[in-house]
């Protein structure tokens, strides 16, 4: 049975790694996670926005009234922002599974043998 | 209706998702719905809804705050319970939070009253108290005008009573005093800019009463944070010991210690780490690299520390007892290196130190007296300028100054100033470049003197070659450093000693004009190529051996200069690197050059296919560039060893053909290099770099036996 916790924490940073370069709806969000998985991690609508509630009580993201552009915006939507706060924790916690990845790489504990 | 019946199966989610976020749930399933089209996938929707719906179920929804720092470390992702708090915990909780702030405020409060100025005292270490305060944004101290006149005649009576040269120091008190009675300073914060502008004007004073640019006169230090009113506390045992521990787990600042190739070592350094808890470390580090045959030492990051740390690492430079000046009067740290350190193999190799504008303090003392003994190239950026060598007074909670009180000691270096102005480097590049451009010359400059430092042939046996064919054509290095030759061109051994293509090459010219072939036996000595060294060190090794036959046989004169010129830089493409991870490691490598399946080596094949079982990025660069129209540097910076398995490529040039011989054999059918380094996630990009380029200057038949 998967750890649903341990699940969480990797989507939560997904998100957070989503909002990087633009802000973003729900559903694009969720069209971002999976792109950047390659089709493995499709959220449903409970997991996407308890995600996206939890990241917003942490000040980690922020909703924003529009994203700038008249043309880019949806009245039907709520559009996500990474915050300051979300793009330190963000990067904090990449370091720290970039160092995760170091041992695991000096341990030969990796399945397959690409770099 | 797919869609209508995906929004009918969100009703069956929690009431509270439904509150918050359904018109947005509804949205999203509508755009999943109309974009996921087809039986399956389909189907794997349903799935993920149910899947989705039943782990909401259980967990309910609700707004919760997660766990976020750790007391140890950064922010972490932790988990993220969903239980609401008990009243009485969030009761507790409150209470906690408000007895904790009102403490903190009390704290705080009662360490920002004022108090009188006091002289902190001189410091083992070169950083001054309050120094790098100017950073913070935060304006505290107050504006009104009696405040600031009151703090600038603070300063004045510090600069007339203190400064060296009490006359002087009376000048520029008065100059002071006058720009503040003309109004000079009203517009300003009494924060960072406040203390920008007394400093200028100092300087400015300085300068017109004759004292030249680089004197440090005086600095006028703002912080945010109250500075503290008195002398520091003495040290308890405990406290030591725990500072100890703290550098110690920092790896006394020693943020790096490697072994680049062609045995070059690098250290870097964030700082001199006070060498009472440090100095077996250090030692540890130096030697660790003792073997190395050239040293990086990079401070671009050094902001300064324990003089007696750098001296420590200096005494490892030299062979004899040497001198480090310092500028402080009274300095703590010894005048004289402890050199020559017993086992220590440094003292005669070349040094280079990496330099940036954050490089300061006992960082700049260390870069300084290396380049003034001529021990050291200095590549980077001009030094921050911060030696600090006068003794710091607070004035008020929040500005202090920084005053030459006593006269510095004799100098004895042409170059002066660079306590304040900081110290030019002898290569001037970028941050960024600073590395590159000290690694080029230096493992140019490793190999080089190699010559002498490699053992030599013991017996050698040079004939014509008994068959002149090149398809006989062999050379190989076995493990125990003998050489085994046969029907080889003088350029082949270039190739090997100098690193240079074996094709005509903007790196190599004025090669001689004969082309004979020759059988080589030479009989390396014994432990020539001792058992612990790793490959590189081991070619290096060779290298120099052969170098020492080219120029004992052949009487080979090389020249060589760094040119900037056109080059490939293989660099990795978008979408990263597709290489395959070597099933041998470094450590298992064979050092024999004649087994095709050794390490660093390519199989031959037609179209010269980038084919090997083990090799690096250099190795790469090294190999194409035989064949490539420009010189190859390796930019990927990609460590490791790798398996290569590619198609043959079209050669960009090749050698013209031997007189009277038929023409080289044509490549047509094979893709172009790009072609196949693309399939290999790397890509050749043109671009300007700086490489080792050689002139034969003298070479000739080799006498025989």
């Amino acid at each position: 049975m998967p750890d649903v916790d341990h699940e969480m924490c990797a989507l939560k940073v997904r998100i957070l790694m989503s909002l990087t370069d633009d802000d973003l709806h729900g559903y694009e969000i969720m069209r971002r996670v999976e792109e950047q998985t390659d089709g493995r991690t499709r959220m449903g609508p409970g997991t996407l926005y308890s995600s996206i509630q939890a990241l917003l009580d942490a000040g980690f993201i922020a909703e924003v009234a529009s994203r700038g552009e008249e043309g880019l915006n949806d009245a039907r939507r709520r559009y996500y922002r990474l915050t300051a706060a979300g793009r330190k924790a963000a990067r904090d916690e990449a370091e720290r599974l970039a160092d995760v990845l170091r041992v695991a790489r000096a341990k030969k504990i990796l399945r397959g043998d690409h770099v | 209706m797919f869609e209508t019946f995906c929004v009918l199966l969100l009703r069956l989610y929690p009431a509270g998702f439904q509150r918050a976020y359904g018109r947005e749930a509804v949205q999203l399933m509508r755009d999943r719905a109309r974009h996921e089209r087809g039986f399956f996938v389909r189907i794997r929707l349903l799935l993920d809804l149910a899947i989705d719906l039943g782990v909401t179920s259980l967990h309910g929804f609700q707004s919760s705050k997660p766990l976020l720092a750790h007391i140890d470390g950064p922010p972490r992702f932790d988990v993220i319970h969903m239980h609401r708090p008990r009243p009485a915990a969030l009761a507790v909780g409150m209470l906690t939070t408000i007895l904790m702030f009102a403490a903190f405020t009390l704290l705080l409060q009662l360490e920002a009253l004022p108090n009188a100025p006091a002289h902190l005292g001189k410091r083992s270490g070169f950083a001054m108290p309050g120094a790098g305060s100017n950073r913070s944004a935060r304006q505290v101290t107050a504006a009104n005008p009696e405040a600031r006149h009151k703090l600038i005649a603070a300063i004045a009576a510090n600069l007339k009573q203190r400064y060296v040269d009490r006359a002087i120091g009376q000048q520029l008190a008065d100059a002071l005093l006058a720009r503040d009675k003309k109004g000079e300073y009203e517009s300003l914060d009494m924060g960072t800019n406040f203390a920008a502008r007394i400093n200028r004007d100092i300087q400015t004073t300085s300068r017109a009463l004759g004292i030249p640019r680089g004197v440090f006169v005086a600095d006028v230090v703002y912080s945010a944070r109250p500075l503290p009113a008195g002398p520091p506390p003495p040290m308890t045992e405990q406290m030591r010991e725990r500072d100890r521990a703290m550098l110690l787990q920092q790896n006394c600042l020693f943020e790096r210690i490697e072994t680049l190739p062609r045995n070059v070592g690098y250290m870097k350094l964030t700082g001199f780490a006070d060498a009472t808890a440090c100095q077996e470390t250090t030692a540890r580090a130096m030697a660790s690299l003792n073997d190395a045959a050239a040293l990086i030492v990079d401070l671009q990051d050094d902001g300064g520390g324990f003089g007696e740390t750098a001296l420590q690492i200096a005494g490892y430079l030299f062979d004899h007892p040497t001198f480090m000046y310092d500028p402080r009067p009274d300095s703590p740290v010894p005048a004289r290196t402890a050199s020559p350190i017993s086992g220590n193999k440094l003292a005669d190799k070349p040094v280079y130190v990496l330099t940036s504008s954050r490089t300061q303090s006992a960082a700049e003392y260390f870069v300084y007296n290396l380049k003034m003994l001529k021990r050291a190239t200095v590549v980077g950026e001009t030094t921050a300028g911060h030696q600090h060598s006068g003794a710091f007074h607070r004035i008020n909670d929040h500005v202090g100054m920084g005053i030459q009180e006593a006269v510095p000691p004799d100098n004895p270096y042409p170059v002066k100033g660079w306590e304040v102005i900081g110290l030019e480097p002898d290569v001037k590049v970028s941050r960024a470049e600073a590395f590159e451009a000290a690694r080029t010359p230096v493992e140019e400059t490793v190999a080089l003197p190699a010559v002498a430092q490699s053992p030599a042939f013991e017996v050698i046996s040079i004939k014509p070659a008994r068959s002149a064919d090149p398809p006989n054509m062999r050379m190989r290095v076995l493990p125990n450093g003998d050489l085994n030759a046969t029907a080889v061109p003088v350029l082949l051994l270039l190739q090997y000693a100098y690193d240079v293509p074996v094709n005509p090459s903007p790196r190599l010219s004025d090669l001689p004009g004969w082309r004979e072939r020759y059988d080589i036996e030479a009989k390396a000595p014994a432990n020539a190529v001792p058992f612990g060294l790793s490959e590189s060190q081991k070619r290096g090794r060779m290298q120099g051996m052969i170098r020492g036959l080219l120029a004992d046989r052949f009487k080979l004169v090389m020249r060589v200069e760094h040119k900037t010129m056109p080059v490939y830089a293989l660099t990795v493409a978008r979408g990263g690197p597709n290489l395959r991870k070597s099933t041998i490691a470094e450590r298992d490598c064979i050092f024999d050059t004649g087994t095709p399946e050794s390490c660093h080596n390519f199989i031959m094949g037609r179209g010269h296919p980038l084919n090997a079982r083990a090799i690096n990025m250099d190795d790469l660069a090294q190999y194409i560039e035989n064949w490539t129209d420009l010189p190859v540097v390796n930019r990927t910076a990609i460590s490791g060893l790798f398996a290569v398995e590619t198609e043959g490529w079209t050669p960009m040039r090749l050698p013209p053909p031997p007189p009277g011989n038929p023409p080289a054999a044509r490549f047509d059918d094979f893709p172009t290099i790009f072609t196949v380094l693309r399939k290999l996630g790397l890509e050749l990009k043109q671009q300007e770099a700086t490489v080792p380029v050689y002139t034969v200057k003298h070479i000739e038949r080799p006498a025989g036996e």
